[in-house]
């Protein structure tokens, strides 16, 4: 057992799947293996895979923790760097404002969750309506076109570093290795753990339970804000339901990327494995002509297959080790 | 109501015989101990007896006419009633639904009629000197020894005139199970036939007035207490020993009052505790001695920021203080080891070093806010080494330690901090003698130590052996503070039970 509640055989047995779905869509079509496919799995990757590392968080945190608003929050992100953009506000503050109403709307969710002691999953609930309403009062009900902005701003979701999707690179890495830090190399990530495991003893021994479970909803407000803004560059536009999708999806990742639902276990490090695994699936199918409608199946069946391979394994493993 | 006789029970799980041929005859008015070793058999006959499992062989009857049970109900019905070691509870309904559960009174429509059932029940919580606020309660918010009370109201309720008791006291304090001796002995009085199953030979002799040993599924003999002596007893239960209880009390002079570290004065929370005067001396052990449900444990609670008092002032070495929860209180230099060490105290799934340091990893900060992973480790294994504490290393998980070792680290935990004042809630409950006393020793080393140390227990030779002075709890008020030659096992118990005031 590792300090931080890190375990090996979910992230084995992902990088495993998603290996063989890679190699099983390569026998119908071998060129999905190009660098330029790899490069569209990534953008469609992204998105959902920040959001999935603050929803990692929230999880962990324990007392049912969930953020069902998160799709939201990436919808409302785009309405307002919409209206501020075309309210001739420069790029880059645009952009700063969002991030901190981002953050605003995560700490919402921190307030009702921790402050009102409102159940995580009414509490976001709740918020998931709100936002979602008050995007479409400012937007108006239509989508808000951004393509005549800054060539800079448009790379921030179209741009490439070293041949390489710019969001993937300064964004989604460095973000994923922040959050890795955050979770296994600092007190917060430790108390964090701690307080999932057991939050009355937490309280007990003196560690702030509300304010470090607050945190992780803020932090999470942000990763969704960011997902929003990279979405809204990519697509050039602002969709006040732009992420109506994500909200149950990231939450799915979160947990096939072996993070209990109870709190207290997983790591980013899973959800990023459960990310690409979930990148490459999407991807390969529509790139085989699936009926898309199948996606939101094959999600479901990955992860009740995952559960039913890993018992086995982890049955195996505690033989073992006795 | 005639007796219950059990003849010639037999049953067999698979191959192996749990119960072979047991005799077992039941007097109204008279308390019959159980005794036998683990896998001699006693908890499958309580299940024959209570309907839970049915006997391969062998007749069961009550008041002469044979009775078949293949179901629960109907040893309920014949006034069967069985009061368990950890209560079988609903833990999320209240202590009313609990009593009820499966008897609920209805009117028409089905309709629950919850004031009918209150009113069948006061008299009886009366008749057990329970307050009747309690049937608002939630079951999991009561403690076990008031789980177990509960039970007991249930099968008065439910007109039991067979009342078994597996194993009450293994989990209860000496006060309580104190408490618990006087209603078994009420209920007796009553004319109940009672089963009292223990591993305890010093019970048998307070309580019951026959025994029955059982060995192997037989029944290895059955005598009147006042014809066994000691020997004899434990010659039937093959050499088990008793607990020794009667640890010889310190002799000790009345202290000099050292500087006041912590002083409550006038503490009160409706319903749990009112005007409590606590005064806690640096350098000494102040012993809290009560009963559940005496207020004890939530007084130190307010005093540690988790349950806020309404009147009332806390004092800090002559400062007022209010801390809004554990963190500032442990700033300002208060600790407190909980009672429940599973739901209070460990993180079960994280390794030793995490749960030691649980309480202090603000401090373990390297560069660029990452954990100093190395001092944790280090702090870790100095407590270890200090305390003892038998584990593989510091990163083996909490849970796979015995509970002993468990309740060091907790102590560890606290031990390891400065501190102005440290509470301790039941600090040694369900461990082992040897631990037990190791502990008792850590904490007379914390008080020299200049530490104001308060140990909060039930355990009435726990107190005495550690405690420089003892404040005693009853309902929610301090009854008493006993000093030097004035703390005397008699005396304490008989106020912290009220048994001075109730003068039977």
């Amino acid at each position: 057992m590792h300090a931080s509640g890190f375990d090996r055989t979910r992230p084995l047995l992902l990088a495993a799947m998603a290996v063989l779905a890679l190699a099983g869509f390569a026998v119908g079509h071998p060129d999905i293996l190009s660098g330029a496919n790899f490069g569209s799995m990534a953008v469609f990757g992204v998105e959902i895979g920040m959001i999935a590392l603050g929803q990692t968080l929230v999880i962990s945190g324990g007392d049912s923790g969930i953020d069902l608003s998160v799709g939201a929050i990436a919808g409302l992100a785009q309405v307002v760097l919409g209206r501020l953009l075309h309210a001739d506000v420069t790029w880059p503050l645009a952009v700063a404002v969002t991030l901190g109403v981002g953050l605003g709307l995560g700490a919402i969710n921190a307030l009702a969750v921790t402050w009102l002691r409102i159940a995580p999953i009414i509490a976001t609930l709740a918020t998931l309506f709100g936002y979602a309403g008050l995007a479409l009062v400012l937007s108006g009900g239509t989508n808000i076109d951004l393509t005549q902005q800054s060539s800079w701003f448009l790379a921030l979701g179209q741009g490439h570093v070293l041949g390489l999707p710019f969001q993937l690179i300064a964004l989604y890495l460095p973000l994923l290795a922040m959050f890795a830090f955050l979770q296994h190399g600092t007190g917060y990530g430790r108390a964090l753990y701690l307080t999932g495991t057991n939050d009355r003893a937490a309280a007990l021994a003196g560690l702030r339970v509300g304010r470090l479970r607050g945190a992780a909803y803020v932090l999470c407000g942000l990763t969704a804000t960011i997902a929003g803004i990279v979405g809204a560059a990519r697509l050039g536009t602002a969709r006040p339901d732009a992420g109506m999708n994500d909200n149950l999806i990231s939450i799915a990742i979160v947990v096939l990327g072996g993070t209990g639902i109870f709190g207290g276990t997983g790591s980013v490090v899973g959800t990023a494995l459960a990310t690409v695994v979930i990148a490459i699936v999407d991807y390969g199918l529509s790139y085989n002509d699936f009926n898309p409608i199948y996606q939101a199946g094959v999600i479901g069946v990955i992860l009740i297959g995952v559960i039913l391979v890993e018992n086995p394994v982890l049955a195996w493993r505690a033989r073992r080790f006795k | 109501m005639a007796p219950v006789e059990l003849k010639g029970i037999v049953k067999r799980f698979g191959g192996v015989v749990a119960l072979d041929g047991v005799d077992l005859t039941l007097v109204p008015g008279e308390t019959h101990a159980l005794l036998g070793e683990n896998g001699a058999g006693k908890s499958t006959l309580i299940r024959v007896m209570t309907g839970a499992i049915v006997p391969d062989e062998g007749s069961i009857t009550v008041g002469g006419t044979p009775c078949r049970f293949t179901h629960p109900a109907q040893a309920s019905a014949a006034g069967i009633a069985a009061v368990y070691q950890e209560p079988m509870i609903y833990p999320h309904l209240s202590v009313l639904e609990n009593i009820f559960a499966g008897a609920e009174m209805t009117g028409r429509f089905g309709i629950v009629r919850r004031g009918a059932m209150a009113s069948v029940v006061r008299p009886l919580l009366e008749q057990l000197d329970l307050p009747a606020s309690l049937l608002v309660r939630r079951m999991s918010s009561l403690s076990i020894g008031f789980q177990q009370m509960v039970l007991i109201t249930k099968a008065l309720m439910l007109n039991a005139q067979v009342i078994i008791f597996d194993e009450p006291t293994s989990i209860l304090s000496q006060a309580e199970t104190d408490r618990l001796f006087v209603i078994i002995e009420r209920l007796r009085r009553d004319g109940r036939a009672i089963v009292y199953i223990t591993h305890r030979l010093d019970e048998i002799r307070r309580i019951a007035s026959r025994v029955t040993v059982l060995t192997d599924g037989r029944v290895s003999g059955t005598a009147l207490t006042s014809d066994l002596d000691e020997a004899k007893l434990l010659t039937l239960m093959a050499g088990k020993a008793s607990r020794d209880y009667g640890k010889p009390l310190r002799d000790r002079a009345a202290p000099a009052h050292g500087k006041p570290a912590l002083r409550i004065t006038g503490l009160t929370r409706a319903g749990l505790y009112q005007n409590v005067d606590w005064d806690v001396p640096a350098g000494q052990v102040t012993g809290v001695y009560g009963l559940v449900g005496s207020g004890r444990s939530e007084v130190a609670l307010a005093a540690f920021g988790a349950l806020r008092p309404e009147r009332g002032t806390i004092a800090l070495e002559g400062r007022p203080i209010a801390p809004r929860d554990p963190a500032e209180a442990m700033r300002l230099g208060i600790g407190y080891l909980p009672e429940d060490r599973k739901l209070q105290g460990i993180f079960a799934t994280k390794p030793l070093e995490a749960n030691l340091t649980a309480g202090t990893i603000g401090r373990f900060r390297a560069r660029g806010g990452r954990l100093d992973f190395a001092g944790l480790r280090d702090e870790a294994l100095r407590l270890i080494g200090h305390y003892r504490i038998k584990a593989r290393d510091e990163t083996i998980g909490i849970g796979t330690l015995s509970g002993g070792n468990q309740q060091k680290a907790l102590f560890a935990r606290w031990a390891g901090q400065s501190l102005k004042v440290l509470i301790l809630d039941e600090p040694t409950r369900g461990i082992d003698i040897g631990t037990k006393a190791e502990i008792h020793d850590f904490i007379r080393d914390l008080a020299a130590g200049g530490l104001a140390v308060v140990v909060i227990s039930s355990d009435l030779p726990e107190v005495l052996a550690v405690s420089d002075r003892i404040i005693v709890m009853r309902r929610g008020g301090v009854i008493g503070v006993a000093e030097g030659a004035a703390m005397n096992a008699e005396a304490i118990l008989a106020s912290a039970v009220g048994a001075d005031a109730r003068a039977a």
